[in-house]
């Protein structure tokens, strides 16, 4: 029974485990620092682009205004290690609070304006935000950003910090499939499919997207936290509509509306823009480029786009049938 | 009260509010006809002052600069419509993201083509100077852009409320199934407008050279405050984009000067108050908020 | 003499909805045809295949000589097809003259030789024309409507509800409209009003899950109470 159990465990998730366990041999294979600090980027970057499809895929909410969780993370801790004398842990319960917080405001637009509105406004909020960090320079550094933050001791070294990494994004990863797999989880994806249905089913609507943005959020900040810790300095491009951009794309490269699209999208694009800036000058251009013709003619991102793939995931389940029949040219 | 800061700082205003308008109207309209975001609305506008700066530094002619930035912005605006708008079609979230990609396109592409840094772009001789009203200066070029901006909201005003072309494009915004069963070619309209649309902001960016400069962040600086702009004056509403770019310009130029850096802090509060207060914007009509 | 309009074996899918299942329809060259039916039949879907804007997956339209399925619906109003939806669709920030202009196709010269006659028929307009027509009144509203067919050269009207939310004596007044205007121009109306629809009907189809399961003469649905009552919930 027990063995038919994990049998079966590791039936479905094979891939994944290959995936982790590959990832975490790596290094003991090849040791070469410059590629685990890619990988780490990568690592966190996927964690903050899975957190932006919990709104995008899965809750249906297009936000314009992500990077404020990320740089709210990343602020935070710069902030709280300049100023306070906080624990480390006690200031990721505080982020914690402070993502939930913003998540609240969020909602309340989001019952209040849909759509293209709700993205505006997300930009504009993250926006405010970003003008704050310019403008109190006395706190934040302006322009030239906050250096020097530190990190716990045991991260020091880079062979810990990517296996931070490699778990922070794990445990994500495994959070948001639980979620999306929960009751509250199928809820999101009914508003997301038609949210008056929904209201008239007797669903608190307000309360699932309060969750679906809070965790969102959590995750998101928790991602900027760990990025600045790794890079050392925070900076407000981390909060302005660029880094929303960037995590659009990694998203949208990947495949919306899936758990796995936006860690492939993260890799890719992190990897090639590794690759394409230390060739050519104007490489955001080339990345333009593909990240047009990926929006044309992979609506459903590299991850939706193989034909094999996409009918396969199609049969997943219904969600992606919606995003398929949305995004058909 | 009314010191010759007052005046200073109004006419600065409504300059900015000018060109903010030349952006803003187009897009509302696009969106409102089309129901596209059109970031690379932006872009154009940046792309109209260098274009029309290469064009002044080669034929010394302002006015065919604005002419040769019409042209320019009205044949880009056509063709990107046909090319990469009306296939799309429907597809609204793909078209976000595929606008959004070509924005970043012309961003880079521009420092291909002309470099990063800022360029000067020298006034006509005719229009350096400034005129004196008694203590109050008040620059030639800057009322040149009030006056001229002006003269582009009567002209589109006019097209829009006497031509039938114009009254379809208002129609259209409401409802385009109507307007195709009188056997009217809305994709047609589609493209007209978008390339209208275009020009304007691409002859904003020819008038702002002389007064901002040129350099490649005026695009998505600008794409930014033209759609709060937008969204503050309702969506789809020509008056709406008037009275928000105006507004917006206003508050840029007082609030900038009393708490700089909060400039775009005013902004965004003023979106958020009228989104919460009125969400169709102040001039918007009811229920489009509630569109995906 | 063939019929002006016919709808042969039509089937219409929305998403991934059967929505019209084989409709065969004729719509003759004068007097009044109604599609009658219960609500989510499929009459407007109907008359919405026929404007091209949701088009036939299957099956044949042919108005006149042409085969207009699969035109854009731009196309199929040029041929002469006037159409007032169930809201009327009324561009509600325009004046009641722009309104009149946009429908204009064939040019304003045109439309305002035809405007004293429409003015005629339709009073109240001429003294709000340059009124938004947003303001105006439900009935005011629906006789826009039927006026901005009537400043073009068309050739066949589709009326979709015409008495639907309004109060019983505009109602009258619009059945006496689209009883005048029957005079010069065929009809395809969908009423669920029965009493209106036998008051200006001449042919009828009752449609009932996408299909066509009854015709005939208005005047006889009048001897067969059986029908009225399973398919158009009227009492007997």
């Amino acid at each position: 029974m027990d063995v038919k159990k994990i049998l079966h465990f590791l039936q479905r998730n094979i891939w994944i485990i290959i995936l982790v366990g590959g990832m975490i041999l790596y290094p003991f294979v090849s040791y070469q620092p410059y590629w685990l600090s890619l990988l780490i980027t990568i690592f966190i970057f996927a964690a903050f682009a899975l957190s932006y499809d919990l709104l995008l895929g899965f809750t249906g909410l297009i936000s314009f205004g992500h990077a404020l969780f990320f740089g709210l993370g990343a602020y935070s801790i710069a902030i709280f290690s300049r100023f306070t004398e906080l624990s480390f842990g006690s200031m990721f319960i505080l982020l914690a609070v402070a993502a939930t917080a913003i998540a609240l405001i969020k909602t309340a637009f989001a019952m209040r304006v849909r759509g293209i509105y709700f993205a505006m406004i997300t930009l504009a909020l993250a926006q405010f935000f970003w003008v704050l960090v310019m403008t109190l320079s006395r706190y934040t550094g302006g322009e030239d950003g906050m250096p020097r933050v530190p990190r716990p001791v045991f991260l020091d070294d880079r062979l810990n910090y990517y296996f931070f990494a490699l778990g922070f994004l794990l445990l994500v990863y495994l959070i948001s499939r639980r979620f999306i797999n929960s009751p509250t989880g199928r809820v999101l994806i009914g508003i997301r499919e038609n949210e008056e249905r929904m209201v008239m089913l007797g669903y608190n609507v307000f309360k699932y997207k309060l969750f679906s943005l809070t965790l969102a959020g959590i995750i998101g900040s928790f991602s900027g936290a760990i990025y600045v810790m790794f890079i050392n300095i925070a900076y407000p491009a981390l909060l302005n509509i660029q880094s929303t951009i960037d995590v659009l794309m990694m998203t949208i490269v990947g495949g919306v509306g899936t758990l796995h699209g936006p860690i492939f999208g993260a890799a890719l694009v992190r990897l090639l823009s590794h690759f394409l800036s230390s060739h050519f000058r104007q490489w955001i251009i080339i990345f333009g480029i593909i990240y047009i013709l990926i929006v044309v003619f992979m609506p459903l991102g590299i991850f939706g786009g193989i034909p094999g793939f996409s009918k396969w995931l199609e049969k997943r389940g219904g969600w992606l049938k919606w995003i398929a029949q949305k995004l058909k040219p | 009260m009314f010191d010759t800061l007052f005046f200073h700082l109004l006419l600065n205003g409504l300059a900015h509010g000018m060109l903010i308008f030349l952006i803003a109207s187009g897009l509302s309209l696009i969106f409102g006809l089309m129901r596209v975001v059109n970031f690379t609305h932006g872009s154009f506008f940046m792309f109209g002052a260098y274009v029309g700066r290469s064009i002044y530094l080669a034929t010394d002619s302002f006015v065919l600069a604005i002419l040769g930035g019409l042209l320019f912005g009205f044949v880009c605006g056509g063709l990107v419509e046909r090319i990469a708008i009306r296939p799309f079609f429907g597809n609204r979230v793909q078209l976000l993201l595929l606008t959004l990609g070509m924005m970043l396109v012309m961003n880079e592409l521009v420092k291909i083509i002309w470099g990063p840094t800022i360029l000067r772009f020298p006034r006509p001789d005719y229009l350096i100077g400034s005129f004196m009203l008694g203590d109050i200066i008040l620059p030639y070029y800057r009322m040149f852009i009030v006056g001229f901006g002006l003269v582009v909201l009567v002209i589109v005003y006019l097209f829009l409320n006497k031509t039938r072309l114009g009254i379809t494009i208002r129609a259209g915004v409401e409802n385009p199934e109507m307007v195709q069963s009188f056997g009217i070619n809305i994709k047609q309209v589609f493209t007209f407008t978008f390339a209208l649309g275009v020009s304007l902001a691409s002859v904003g960016g020819v008038i702002s050279g002389p007064f901002l400069s040129v350099y490649p962040e005026i695009a998505m600086d600008n794409i930014l405050v033209a759609i709060i702009a937008v969204v503050v004056g309702g969506i789809g509403s020509f008056g709406g984009s008037v009275a928000g770019s105006l507004l917006i310009g206003l508050i840029n130029s007082f609030g900038g000067f009393y708490l700089p850096q909060a400039a775009m802090a005013f902004n965004v509060v003023l979106m958020a108050l009228v989104l919460l207060v009125r969400p169709q914007g102040l001039f918007g009509r009811g229920g489009v908020a509630g569109g995906r | 003499m063939n019929p002006l309009l016919q709808l042969n074996d039509v089937n219409t899918h929305i998403h991934d909805f059967h929505i019209l299942e084989g409709i065969s329809i004729q719509v003759p060259r004068e007097g009044v045809t109604v599609l009658l039916g219960r609500n989510g039949a499929g009459k407007t879907t109907t008359l919405r295949t026929i404007l091209g804007f949701n088009p036939p997956s299957s099956g044949e339209i042919r108005f006149d000589e042409d085969l207009i399925n699969g035109w854009a619906p731009f196309r199929i109003g040029s041929l002469g097809i006037g159409y007032v939806p169930e809201d009327r669709g009324i561009f509600s920030g325009l004046t009641v003259y722009e309104n009149l202009k946009v429908a204009a196709r064939d040019g304003v010269k045109e439309m305002d030789r035809r405007l004293e006659k429409v003015f005629e028929l339709f009073p109240d307009l001429k003294r709000a024309t340059k009124q938004q027509a947003g303001t105006l009144s439900g009935g005011q509203q629906q006789m826009l409507a039927l006026a901005r067919i009537l400043v073009s050269k068309n050739r066949l009207l589709l009326i979709d509800e015409p008495s639907s939310g309004l109060a019983p004596i505009i109602v009258d007044r619009v059945a006496e409209a689209i009883s005048e205007l029957k005079k010069e121009l065929p009809i395809l109306l969908v009423e669920q009003n029965y009493n209106m629809a036998k008051q200006i009907g001449d042919n009828y189809y009752i449609i009932d899950q996408g299909r066509c399961v009854h015709e005939g003469q208005m005047q006889d649905l009048e001897d067969k109470p059986e029908l009225k009552q399973r398919y158009l919930g009227v009492s007997v």
